[in-house]
């Protein structure tokens, strides 16, 4: 069993480097290489690749377009490659998984490979997904997040407004919304559905579990780093060490 | 086939009406001024023999058609310019114009002169006329001397300096080209992925990676280079050319291809620096997105004229009327400077697609 790597690079001699890298690990192998965003998007969709090695500056776009493409899909595993990007820095805060400075050396790919293999090995990615929706959040000129959203109950559909969502939890292959008391269940995946919140209202803290920021009392630790949070409807949900990490500092601090 | 893209022509400066009101004042006071100081020093003269109005009305006519003939003075003047040659001939058209200056300039002195006496009761005797007109003469011969060495002196001033703003704004144009070359070589992206590229290559070619290297090393010693020479051979452009080139070639291996054709026998006519650099950029970014296609340079002598054609497969133009970036306004800038009148910066499209930007100057 080895893990499928996608590589997008403008650069035919970037994509070889890596993928030359990549040739000589056994648990991994390359199934696709892109040069553009429109073929990233397409490689990646078809491909189901467990990794993806993107390039940040793709001519005179971005490789953030093709995660944005990805967003609300069950994103493969980011690692950035770039020269230099201005909001490199900031978006690198928080890192998504890892990122490779143009030039890198043998060395430095290994410990991204070996951070790769270590969150390959979790089985649930959720938090590394909420990094990269935080990450293209933070980039300038995205589109502003729907404040109407079309929810599709049992018997009819209908617009709920962003506003009165107090949180969106999973239930099997269903999806839980909150809204002012009422709990409508919708078919959809959690990861989808929260593609269309803005991550600086809403925060996910479990894999099953997104809540407005507001919507949160309390923060109660409990054993080995884990925490509980208290909700204003007087509900309880679990905080896991990974998720607390991903909290802005303002709010761990307000809790 | 190709079909020009039309540029939208610099605006002319503001208009000068204001300036030139005030510079018409500023004569007419002079004109005022000149016939009382004239008049009154005449007064003193020939204090007791003669009323004060008469020494003034003679003075102020007589500096009155003069200046009225300024102007048509100035004109002539430009049009057989005191230091066009050949000389002999200049001489005695000027000498010519004098005499006709001085019959004007006489008959219309004396015509105001009588109506002045006439309007104060009195009568005006001019006296022997070929007498009085010689001497008039002489004193309008030295008349017109001293009116052109002012407006020859005038127009080597503003010659000069015209030239130093030139020079100075050449200056300026030129260093801002040079940082825009700089910062284009030592920018984080093209460094960064010319030295991955290069990590990469070493492991397939090491003469390859090699080359890369020294080339990457012209491109930045072109770079810090300090010295202000306006204009350089054109192999030290067609250098920071090559390597450039052979660089992206490299890094877009197989997707972007360069061609440079140079006429023989012109590597070392002088040419204005970093123009190609600006036009290169541009059809990299904005016609071959994603660093796919070909880019042709060529370099063509034609009698006197050095002629740079730059064309590329790329997307071409927008339908829009252009906007000039930074980059292409400056060097449009420097060659008019440099060659007023005499340059061609010209930008079309070429079918099915792509775009030509054809550049010449006189050498």
């Amino acid at each position: 069993m080895s893990y499928s790597v996608v590589i997008i690079d403008d650069e035919p001699p970037a994509r070889a480097k890596l993928a030359r890298f990549i040739a000589e690990l056994p648990d991994f192998r390359v199934i696709g290489e892109a040069g553009t965003v429109e073929e990233g998007i397409d490689t990646v969709s078809r491909t189901a690749a467990d990794v993806i090695f993107l390039d940040i500056q793709l001519g005179n776009h971005s490789g953030f377009d093709v995660l944005d493409a990805l967003a609300g899909t069950a994103a493969p595993l980011v690692i950035f490659s770039t020269a230099y990007s201005e909001y490199a820095v900031k978006a690198f805060e928080l890192q998504a998984l890892d990122y490779l400075l143009k030039p890198f050396d043998r060395d430095r790919f290994t410990r991204s490979i070996e951070r790769a293999r270590e969150a390959l090995k979790e089985p649930d990615h959720s938090d590394l997904e909420e990094r990269v929706r935080r990450l293209l959040a933070q980039i300038p000129g995205r589109p502003a997040n729907a404040q109407q959203i079309l929810i599709k109950d049992s018997d009819r559909a209908f617009f709920l407004s962003v506003g009165d969502i107090q949180r969106v939890s999973a239930a099997g292959n269903y999806i839980e919304v909150h809204a002012c008391g009422k709990v409508h269940l919708v078919r959809d995946t959690l990861t989808t559905f929260i593609a269309q919140l803005d991550p600086g209202e809403f925060l996910r803290v479990h894999r099953s579990h997104v809540v407005r920021i507001g919507f949160i009392t309390q923060m109660r630790p409990l054993f080995h780093g884990d925490y509980e949070l208290v909700l204003k409807d007087g509900q309880t949900l679990s905080l896991s060490r990974r998720y607390k990490a991903l909290l802005p500092a303002a709010i761990r601090e307000r809790l | 086939m190709t079909s020009d893209t039309p540029i939208a022509a610099s605006p002319r400066p503001a208009s000068k009406r204001g300036w030139l009101n005030f510079r018409w004042a500023l004569f007419v006071i002079l004109g005022i001024l000149l016939s009382i100081y004239q008049g009154l020093n005449q007064a003193i003269a020939t204090h007791g023999h003669y009323p004060t109005w008469q020494p003034l009305v003679w003075e102020a006519s007589s500096v009155f058609v003069v200046f009225a003939l300024v102007p048509l003075i100035s004109r002539f003047e430009n049009r057989y310019r005191v230091d066009s040659r050949p000389r002999t001939q200049t001489v005695l058209i000027h000498i010519g114009a004098a005499i006709v200056f001085s019959a004007v300039h006489t008959s219309g002195m004396v015509f105001l002169r009588k109506l002045a006496y006439r309007a104060m009761g009195d009568f005006y005797d001019f006296g022997d006329v070929p007498t009085m007109w010689l001497y008039e003469l002489q004193k309008d011969l030295i008349t017109y001397l001293v009116i052109m060495v002012i407006l020859f002196a005038i127009r080597e001033f503003r010659i000069r300096r015209a030239g130093e703003l030139r020079a100075q704004e050449l200056a300026a144009q030129l260093s801002e080209a040079r940082l825009r070359h700089l910062t284009a070589q030592i920018e984080p992206h093209f460094l960064f992925n010319s030295l991955n590229a290069i990590s990469n290559r070493m492991h397939e070619d090491v003469d390859a990676a090699d080359r890369m290297i020294s080339q990457l090393g012209d491109l930045l010693r072109a770079a810090y280079e300090s010295d202000d020479h306006v204009l350089v051979p054109l192999n030290r452009e067609l250098g920071w050319l090559r390597g450039y080139t052979a660089m992206m070639a490299e890094r877009f291996r197989g997707q972007l291809a360069f061609e440079i054709e140079v006429d023989p026998g012109i590597e070392s006519v002088q040419v204005p620096r970093l123009l190609l650099q600006p036009i290169l950029e541009n059809a990299l970014k904005h016609g071959l997105i994603d660093g796919r296609g070909w880019l042709k340079v060529e370099v063509r002598s034609d009698s006197g004229t050095i002629r740079y054609t730059v064309s590329d497969d790329g997307v071409g133009f927008p339908d829009k009327p252009l906007r000039r970036g930074t980059g292409i306004s400056n060097i449009a800038r420097r060659l008019e400077l440099l060659f007023p009148g005499k340059h061609e910066l010209k930008f079309s499209s070429r079918q099915p697609h792509g775009a030509v930007v054809t550049l010449s100057f006189p050498v």
